[in-house]
């Protein structure tokens, strides 16, 4: 297979960690030599023409370029205005340069320090047919770590930094960022920017769930990015790896002590809400496949229960993002002025843990949503109590009896049971418009397709448990609205178990 | 009496004695006193029955169980009055129950103590009464153990709104209930200090510092007297003395050896300098700091990570030359708006106030809504699916970074992406910055010119004419921001026209209707 490595760096900082503990540790004999002997490698660097002929001179680079050829890209990179637009853009040259080639890519950020072995497993998992390999870094401190490192595994007359990950984990330890502790579980300085969480494992290490997971290595062809620089499609879990065990690879990103403290300088626990927003800023159809990974990072052996117990913990947490998510993209997607209410009273919902990991798992279905004025009929008319119980069970249960999952088939004039997200049924009939000569749209529909299946002029028009009802022309994400002319009294149960969405 | 027969009974329990004689606990009931929650129109006798059914249970009951699990003893004598403590037990339960559905129509509540109401969550398990203790439990007991946060968060927000009276008394019951809350004993120490009472907030910290483990709890410690410094030197405290003490408390406690020596060392010269930390001095101790609070990461103790990020995130503050207003109001403000806001929908719900629970739950949660998620590609085949505005754009897959404009698809090459990020935005800027000191120059301070009468002359002669000029400019400048605008407009539609040209627009089919799109995808 044909791999591009993509650097892009300048200044000083940047060229100096690069030169100095990323391409040597790079150099280590189970990184870019054993990736090298199992793919074809071009390393393409993009720099300015200054740090250019710095890096041609260093001894790590020439060691290097013995291994696998280079290619310098010149870019007016000394004065850039905008340092970070212009690393995506640059990557982004990058991955459409491989996407011409029909190369694969794999980023290598400058400011990282790789431990040994990590690369030959990652060209062993692309030689078993994976389109995609992701890995996560912890952040250490770069004025501490760096010389730490040098002066450890520094060899005089050799240009290489062979570190073993277990040695790396501790490294990692010793020289930790203020930014990396600021996001374990219960960090009172939790950061705005919340891409993984972190759950201490006594003595052994920490557990890392991530929320969002750029791309490191993988096949641009086959996967494209959104505006994010994530995959904006689905992929399959058996086409990408993720390195969740340390031991296979680990790396440390180096990073100035100052560097990005506006993120945990203001104190804030995390927050499920918020932080499920932020979540969907960043959405990616990719994004649970990550969440759903367990992340060890460990310097010991692992002790099995201690890290069980810890992986079930962060499960709840994890299943309650994700729901609080799910519903964020509902009412984020529910626009109109029309559903206001049903907006409001899925507001009044967002904090209630049971309901929310209900969410998680709903999949694509048919929301019966009714308009503002029927939801102000239905408070005036004893709704309110269902709002204000003690438990908010009735409402939640209200909310899934207006769900109907799956893909509906629909045809003109044929009745039908539907049946909801928690187990009741509700009957499809059908009635005469009484309009006259209205045209009918004969055959079956799709309503996930989120077009109109009836059109106002139809002669029959739908009820559903005696509610006239009328399909809308929106999709709320994977979910498709179909507006009730009314809110629907409970649904029939055939046991009296409430059930639920498992 | 109550207290006498109570020892006794413990005794008597404790010894295993004299337990065979059921007559102990007719006794026993008999004699124990009104615990002081019944109503007052309930017969007399029935008043003292339950009474001393209550005051059993609550104060011996317990006490009898725990024994009872403890020693085998005690155990095998129990084992003989089980059928009369059962008999208890219901007679207790089916009382309480009466209790309960009584003060539903009085004003007579009954207990709201949740150790009481725990006591009785523990008879019914006893009795074997599981559903009814389940109930129980998320009746009363759910509301019961939320209470600590519902007294925090109330707290909090006093203090924010600043009633700090009403704030510290909040703070108080809530240490009454739970006199280690680390947040309670925080938020009473900085609402004390905000108020002026020093004295009482040292004599918490004081307090506080004796009550707790010394080697534990130093970070504590240190941190709640660093905090005090910062609240000292902005608020109304007297400066000095209050800062001097805890200048000696953390000398006190700040042994050189320890490895977090550098770290205590830097709060010492934030407190030290009554809040106005020298910046070099800290930041020559940083690096250290940073050592010191890593050093025991491997051993991953995470109490006390999270206690050096907080000091550490508060000398960063000062390094970063945060004003103390700007400090204060971070400090002050560690709670989520959303957490605040669940409370308040909670106590509309409770109030029964529907409609002002939802307003109240759009107006806290609406800023949580994401106006603009990443669209989702569908691939299908050798195309790939995205929505733009209700459309539906199949694009083949081997065309890469595409966006939809005005429903064409184009692709902007990436030379355009390198250029963005080279103009300086003081670039970009600049026709606005110009407009703005024109604007400036031009507003001369009309009020002290119009004082005098020269200044009138003045005003006559050179102001109006000046300002007749700069409306004119204005005019101008908007009739050129106008041809201007529709200039870009060409220019940006002749761009676009360019790009396509390098997507093949041909290529992309465009549908409204999503499953139709793929089914004609799929056939081709």
């Amino acid at each position: 297979m044909k791999f591009d490595f993509c650097t892009v760096t300048w200044g000083d900082w940047h060229t100096g960690v690069f030169l100095n503990v990323n391409l040597p540790s790079l150099l280590a004999e189970g990184n870019l030599p054993a990736f090298a002997k199992e793919h074809d490698v071009r390393y393409r660097i993009f720099t300015s023409t200054r740090d250019k002929a710095i890096i041609q001179a260093h001894p790590a680079y020439k060691q290097a370029a013995e291994i696998v050829p280079f290619k310098f890209i010149d870019c007016p990179l000394e004065n850039v205005e905008n340092p970070i637009g212009m690393h995506h853009a640059l990557w982004n040259r990058s991955v459409g340069d491989a996407r011409k080639a029909k190369r694969k890519i794999l980023f290598v950020p400058p400011d990282v320090i790789w431990s040994r072995d990590g690369f030959g497993n990652i060209a062993k998992r692309f030689s078993e047919g994976k389109i995609a390999v992701f890995m996560t870094y912890v952040r250490v401190l770069s004025e501490t770590c760096v010389p730490a490192v040098q002066s450890t595994y520094g060899h005089h007359g050799s240009a290489v930094l062979d570190i073993s990950s277990r040695d790396l984990v501790n490294m990692a330890f010793e020289h930790i960022h203020p930014l990396s502790l600021a996001y374990v579980r219960h960090s009172a300085n939790f950061p705005i920017h919340p891409e993984f969480i972190l759950w201490p494992v006594k003595g052994e290490g920490y557990l890392m769930r991530v929320l969002v997971r750029e791309m490191f290595a993988y096949d641009p062809n086959l996967i494209d990015l959104n505006r994010n620089a994530l995959p904006a499609h689905t992929l399959d879990p058996d086409d990408v790896h993720f390195i969740t065990d340390s031991d296979e690879l680990f790396a440390l990103s180096l990073a100035p002590l100052q560097k990005d403290l506006e993120w945990i300088i203001k104190p804030q626990r995390l927050d499920p809400i918020r932080l499920a927003s932020w979540w969907l800023t960043y959405d990616s159809p990719a994004n649970d496949l990550s969440a759903a990974q367990y992340f060890h990072v460990h310097h010991l052996e692992m002790t099995a229960d201690k890290w069980r117990r810890v992986d079930q913990e962060s499960d709840v947490l994890m299943s309650r993002l994700k729901g609080t998510r799910e519903i964020l993209r509902i009412i984020s997607q529910t626009i109109g002025s029309e559903y206001e209410i049903v907006r409001q009273l899925a507001f009044t919902l967002l904090g209630t843990a049971k309901w929310v990991r209900l969410a998680r798992n709903l999949p694509p279905s048919t929301l019966l949503v009714p308009r503002d004025e029927a939801c102000v009929r239905w408070l005036a008319g004893g709704g309110r109590h269902i709002v204000t119980e003690k438990s908010q069970r009735p409402l939640w249960n209200l909310f899934l009896e207006h769900t109907v999952p799956g893909r509906l088939i629909l045809r003109e004039g044929q009745d039908m049971t539907l049946e909801t997200a928690n187990g009741g049924h509700r009957k499809l009939t059908w009635q005469n418009r009484q309009k006259g000569n209205g045209s009918t749209i004969a055959g079956p529909h799709m309503v996930p397709a989120g077009s109109i299946f009836l059109k106002d002029e139809s002669e029959l028009m739908p009820l559903i448990d005696g509610i006239p009802a009328r399909v809308v022309t929106r999709r709320i994400g994977p979910h498709v609205l179909v507006e009730v002319d009314s809110v629907l009294p409970g649904a029939e149960h055939a046991t009296t178990d409430p059930g639920g969405i498992s | 009496m109550a207290n006498e027969l109570h020892t006794d009974w413990e005794s008597i329990v404790r010894h295993a004695s004299e337990v065979h004689s059921l007559g102990q606990f007719g006794k026993a009931r008999d004699l124990c006193v009104n615990s002081g929650y019944l109503p007052a129109d309930l017969p007399s006798e029935t008043q003292i029955q339950i009474s001393n059914l209550i005051a059993f249970g609550n104060r011996n009951l317990t006490n009898l169980f725990a024994l009872y699990r403890e020693h085998d003893c005690v155990r095998a004598s129990m084992d003989q009055v089980s059928p009369a403590l059962r008999e208890v037990h219901e007679e207790f339960i089916q009382s309480w129950d009466m209790i309960i559905e009584r003060a539903t129509f009085s004003k007579y509540a009954p207990s709201s103590n949740p150790a009481h109401l725990n006591q009785f969550y523990q008879l019914l398990l006893q009795s074997g009464r599981l559903e009814d203790a389940y109930n129980y439990w998320m009746e009363h007991l759910w509301h019961a153990a939320l209470e600590p946060e519902r007294i925090l968060i109330t707290a909090e927000e006093l203090e924010r709104t600043g009633l700090y009276k009403e704030a510290a008394e909040q703070y108080r019951s809530l240490l009454s209930l739970d006199p280690n809350n680390e947040a309670a004993n925080f938020g009473l120490i900085c609402t004390l200090c905000r108020s002026g009472e020093e004295a009482e907030a040292m004599e918490v910290i004081f307090g506080l510092g004796q009550s707790l483990d010394i080697s534990s709890s130093i970070w504590e410690k240190i941190l709640l007297g660093s905090v005090l410094g910062f609240r000292s030197s902005n608020a109304t405290l007297v400066p000095g003395a209050p800062v001097q003490s805890v200048a000696n408390l953390c000398d006190e406690y700040c042994p050189i050896e320890h490895e977090d020596a550098y770290l205590i060392r830097a709060l010492m010269v934030l407190v030290r300098n009554n809040g106005q930390a020298k910046v070099d001095e800290l930041a020559s101790l940083l690096p250290g700091i940073q050592s010191a609070a890593n050093r025991s990461s491997s051993v991953v103790d995470e109490c006390h990570l999270e206690l050096r990020n907080r000091a550490l995130s508060l000398i960063y503050a000062h390094i970063l030359g945060i004003s103390p207003q700007q400090e204060l109001e971070w400090r002050s403000d560690p709670l989520h708006s959303s957490r605040i806001g669940v409370t308040r929908i909670n106590g509309l719900i409770a109030n029964g106030n529907a409609n002002d629970a939802i307003r109240e739950s759009s107006a806290v949660f609406q800023n949580y809504t994401v106006a603009s998620i990443p669209p989702e590609i569908i691939l299908v085949g050798r195309y790939k699916v995205l929505e733009s505005e209700g459309q539906y754009y199949a694009v083949l897959r081997t065309i890469g970074d595409i966006s939809i404009v005005n429903g064409r698809v184009i692709r902007i090459p990436t030379f355009v992406y390198q250029l963005r990020a080279l103009i300086p935005t003081r670039v970009v800027g600049l026709p606005r910055r110009i407009i703005g000191m024109l604007w400036r120059s031009l507003t001369f301070g009309d009020q002290p010119l119009d004082r005098s009468f020269s200044r009138r002359v003045l005003s006559s002669y050179v102001i109006i004419p000046l300002r007749a000029l700069r409306d004119l400019c204005i005019k101008l400048l908007g009739v050129m921001g106008k041809i201007l605008r529709r200039m870009m407009g060409r220019i940006n539609g002749a761009i676009y026209q360019m790009v396509l040209a390098l997507v093949a627009q041909r290529a992309v089919k465009v549908s409204p209707e999503l499953d139709e799109l793929i089914e004609e995808l799929r056939a081709e």
